[in-house]
């Protein structure tokens, strides 16, 4: 599971450099999310915009990754494709995450 | 008459070989000059019922195999599901509903969300158990149920 984070505008922004989060790699992304977000900024941007396909393991294992960092700190979501879109608009969890166009809509809003 | 065109892939379940299912599905389905939208709704939609294979009926089997059928009709996606692994439990498929999402950060949903999106985006779902095989029908219509399907 191909993650990479760096520092930009006092967030913390993970990249996953894989076209799909499904149920085969779903334990991995959530063990490689614990690690890329260990330390660092509050405030975390997941960039998905790479990513063209999540099953509902993958919605959970996102799910699973905002818990990790607990209350103090938070987890947006941005650049999601149609299909990724579709899976977080159905299952209502547009609403729990806030889901940026971009990385420069996540900066600035 | 419309001429129909049949998508059919027999093969042993795995999470990797539900991946390689899935990718054929999709060029199959381009191929057939189905849209963007409609083919990433079948790919969310079989992926969810090809998984819960994997993860339930055949789980503990070495022997678990799968056959998907697609058929693209006039205004629909008909798709079978079979496989040779354990009953659904009680005998139906499970009718589940969103799990809510409006609670606590500790108590939000992991899990839950899988047969509610196959609810959500199929009609006409049926499920056979026969020969010691299960069996799952279900269409896409072209134009979704749901409003957000679009």
């Amino acid at each position: 599971m191909n993650l990479s984070s760096s520092h930009e505008n006092g967030f913390l922004v993970v990249s996953v450099n894989e076209l799909r989060i499904d149920a085969s790699v779903a334990i991995q992304f959530k063990d490689r999310m614990r690690e890329e977000t260990e330390n660092g900024e509050t405030r975390v941007i997941l960039d998905l915009s790479q990513v063209d396909f999540i099953d509902s393991s993958g919605l959970g294992a996102i799910v699973a990754a905002m818990k990790q960092l607990g209350t103090d700190r938070r987890l947006d979501l941005a650049g999601l494709n149609p299909n990724v879109d579709k899976v977080f608009r159905l299952t209502r969890m547009d609403t729990v995450f806030k889901l940026h166009r971009d990385l420069s809509d996540a900066f600035t809003h | 008459m419309p001429q129909t065109s049949c998508f059919n892939l027999v093969f042993s379940a795995s999470p990797g070989n539900v991946r390689t299912a899935l990718n054929d599905l999709c060029v199959f389905l381009e191929n057939n000059t189905i849209s963007e939208n409609h083919v990433g709704t079948a790919q969310i939609v079989a992926g969810e019922v090809l998984n819960n294979v994997v993860e339930h009926a055949t789980r503990h089997q070495a022997d678990g195999r799968i056959e998907i059928t697609c058929e693209i009709t006039f205004e629909s996606l008909i798709f079978t599901v079979c496989d040779n692994g354990t009953p659904m439990p009680r005998g139906g498929i499970p009718n589940k509903g969103l799990p809510p999402v409006d609670t606590t950060l500790d108590n939000l949903p992991e899990g839950g969300f899988g047969w509610a999106l196959v609810h959500l985006l199929t009609s006409g779902i049926t499920y056979h158990r026969r020969q010691d095989k299960n069996c799952l029908k279900f269409t896409l219509p072209a134009i979704g149920k749901s409003s957000l399907s679009e």
